[in-house]
């Protein structure tokens, strides 16, 4: 018998078992309460809602209404956060935005993760000062953005940089975070989970200072997104 | 094996209760976190329901934990990740520092975790030779000051930003200023450097999900997602017990732990981690190991008692609102865990009841963990049985027990009792003063050292009882 048979064989004896369950356990409750289940906000519901939430926390917000519009405002933020060097996700909805030129043109430079040629992307993302993501899903509830992780998608880029901007359209709204949690569970029956997942809500921050709140202690310091509508 | 405290723990709290400094910073941060509890969890409505969905799922998994345990288990093997299972404290030591010599690492970070400073990792690092920073903010400043924390959300709520300046400023090699900004500002590219440059990265883990061997963590600073992100090897450790059915089960956790813990709706970063990166992923660690421990867990499950126990989620919050953590501190527990469950979980997991049985009385019984707990642990009741149990063992002080078997002889029957009331009534006038006690005889010393005992009514109830029973049974209509 190894270790862990014996930890297992040890934990059933002491619940009264005769060897460790093989066979799933019936349950009378899963996941969340059921009147929070019914929790259900209409698209432009989840867009305020998300919004609402995103800003409390010290988050940037706009809703536009076209990738143009979502063009537009990326350009003036990093204007005035006075950018010059930005990473992004490689991610074909960001291909599509077309923002490498029209950054570019501002005198932006902009890196995309697994692009580096012979220099270590880790490296480019802590150098970066903005780092650009196109998110798989948002929370409306509590305002949070959810990331996969793959290949194209690295989490460097939405942890080292001091600044984090999120493009998404508002069908990527959920109203709880559940409702992501459902889908995990799907991936994962079908072995499709990536590496890493993140929940991601506001800014980096930490109260450890005579629990005086600060923020920006190891990751981002200022979250900005963009919904387009 | 059980560790010793150095001096028991009536010493422990005469030094804690004489640092002023440190009883106004545990209030204030306490008070401000209890605060934050109460209007977020009433924010979010129906706390009752989910305190109880808690407990269930909690539960469900706890009386079912070879299953899950096993499932998890041979999910994180499928893929790809190493197992240990370390059955005490020196072990998980062992099985972390043969992982350490095989990837001939010189820099471990860690982020947060409970069970690391459980087992005492760091130590064993150091003695042999490798170098290892506690990345958390609170956990790095308590690390320089060479301490240990002091509340399980909070590990430097002792230490004031004077303090923390001075010692900052001793390695920056320059005076720094005492405002959080700046400090936070240093500890961030300090930091960050040693996250690019670490060989392993160590995490804790909040929950793990058996059907997917996934392990997740609520973190606030990013550390957690950095120690996880950055280093080529990640290493976490994990409590036997720390598990969740499946993630759908998460979404009551999310909306219990960061409210209770720090009153957050959600903490900043919810991190799940699958293993170790993936092909053509160009970050995350390429290897992943996960130290399953047991250290004293086995022994509470399948006691009736205490098993609910496991149930835990560590969220800080019976800490918080504890009268008599809020006058000590977490240094004065003697180990780790703090505050009412520590008083209930450290002399369990020890199975010593010699050394740490003293730990249950490290409270009023007022109720409030109880109250406070997210998945409604019964603590105080605990902390009774956990008495119970010292008695039991023969524990308890020889004088203890004859004044309880006088006292039992006493008020076991009635006209004893009477008696004796009557004999402490002509007591009065010599001991109280103002309607109150504030210096008993004997045994009531303890008792009154910090407080006033409120002297007897000067009729007895039973005599008022008397005296009313009899006029309500002449009579008079209420109606
Ligand atoms: S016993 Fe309950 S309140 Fe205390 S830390 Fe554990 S979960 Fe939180």
């Amino acid at each position: 018998m190894n270790k862990e048979q014996a930890l297992l064989q040890r934990i059933a004896n002491r619940l009264g078992h005769s060897e460790p369950l093989k066979e799933k356990p019936q349950r009378d409750v899963i996941g969340a309460p059921d009147f929070w289940r019914e929790y259900q906000l209409s698209l432009d519901e989840k867009i305020d809602r998300f919004s609402e939430s995103w800003r409390a926390l010290t988050g940037i917000v706009e809703v536009v209404d076209s990738p143009t519009a979502a063009l537009t405002v990326l350009k003036n933020w990093l204007q005035s956060e006075q950018i010059s060097r930005v990473i992004r996700w490689n991610h074909p909805e960001l291909d599509n935005l077309g923002l490498d030129g029209e950054l570019q043109g501002q005198g932006v430079k902009v890196d995309i993760w697994g692009k580096g040629g012979n220099f270590s992307m880790k490296e480019i993302a802590n150098e970066a000062e903005a780092g650009i993501t196109w998110v798989d899903y948002a929370v409306a509830d509590t305002g949070t953005l959810a990331l996969f992780s793959s290949a194209g998608k690295a989490r460097s880029v939405s942890l080292l940089p001091p600044i984090h901007i999120s493009i998404f359209r508002a069908d990527q709204l959920v109203t709880r975070i559940g409702e992501i949690m459902v889908k995990l569970d799907e991936m994962n029956r079908k072995q499709g989970l990536p590496a890493g997942v993140n929940f991601i809500t506001g800014p980096s921050r930490s109260a450890d200072i005579e629990n005086d709140l600060s923020i920006g202690v190891h990751g981002p310091k200022k979250v900005y997104a963009i919904i387009i509508r | 094996m059980s560790t010793h405290p150095a001096v028991p723990l009536k010493e422990r709290i005469r030094h804690a209760i004489a640092d002023e400094a440190l009883i106004q910073a545990v209030k204030k941060t306490t008070d401000k976190l209890e605060g934050g509890k109460l209007s977020s969890s009433e924010a979010l409505g129906n706390w009752e329901q989910w305190r109880e969905q808690g407990n269930r799922i909690r539960s469900h998994v706890v009386a079912h934990l070879d299953y899950y345990l096993g499932q998890f288990i041979e999910n994180v093997k499928k893929r790809g990740g190493h197992v240990h299972v370390a059955d005490n404290a020196k072990q998980a030591v062992e099985i972390f520092l043969q992982i350490a010599k095989g990837k001939n690492a010189k820099s471990v970070l860690k982020s947060k975790s409970m069970v690391s400073e459980e087992v005492h990792v760091n130590k064993a690092l150091e003695d042999n030779g490798v170098k290892v920073i506690e990345s958390d903010l609170g956990e790095y400043i308590i690390q320089l000051f060479g301490e240990a924390p002091s509340h399980i959300i909070v590990p430097a709520i002792h230490k004031n930003r004077f303090q923390i300046a001075d010692k900052f400023s001793e390695i920056a090699g320059e005076q720094l200023t005492h405002d959080t900004p700046t400090l936070t500002a240093f500890a961030r590219q300090v930091l960050r450097k040693e996250f690019l440059e670490a060989d392993i990265g160590v995490s804790g883990s909040n929950f793990a999900i058996a059907e997917s061997g996934s392990i997740v963590m609520f973190t606030n600073e990013g550390n957690g997602r950095m120690v996880t992100t950055l280093p080529p090897v990640h290493v976490a450790f994990m409590g036997m017990e720390r598990l969740l059915p499946s993630f759908e089960d998460l979404e009551t956790f999310v909306n219990l732990l960061p409210r209770s813990a720090t009153g957050q709706k959600i903490t900043s970063y919810v991190s799940v981690i699958n293993g170790a990166r993936q092909e053509g992923d160009l970050d995350g660690a390429q290897e992943f190991h996960v130290i399953i421990v047991d250290n004293g867990r086995t022994n509470i499950l399948g006691d009736e008692e205490f098993q609910e126990v496991l149930n835990c989620i560590r969220c800080g919050a019976c800490l918080n609102v504890c009268p008599v953590y809020r006058h000590i501190g977490g240094h004065a527990y003697g180990d780790v865990y703090p505050g009412p469950i520590g008083a209930v979980i450290t002399p369990l997991l020890k199975n010593d009841f010699e050394t740490w049985g003293d730990l249950p009385y490290a409270s009023s019984l007022c109720g409030a963990c109880t109250e406070a707990c997210p998945v409604q642990i019964p603590l105080h009741d605990m902390l009774v049985k956990l008495r119970a149990k010292k008695v039991r063992l023969g524990l308890t002080p020889g004088w203890e027990r004859t004044a309880f078997r006088a006292w039992k002889g006493m008020f076991g029957k009635a006209n004893r009792y009477k008696l004796s009331i009557k004999a402490a009534q002509m007591m009065i006038p010599f001991l109280a003063k103002e309607g109150y006690i504030e210096k008993g005889p004997l045994n009531m010393m303890g008792w009154t050292h910090a407080r006033h005992f409120p002297s007897p009514a000067k009729q007895t109830f039973r005599d008022q009882w008397e005296r009313i029973s009899g006029e309500l049974k002449g009579g008079g209509n209420h109606e």
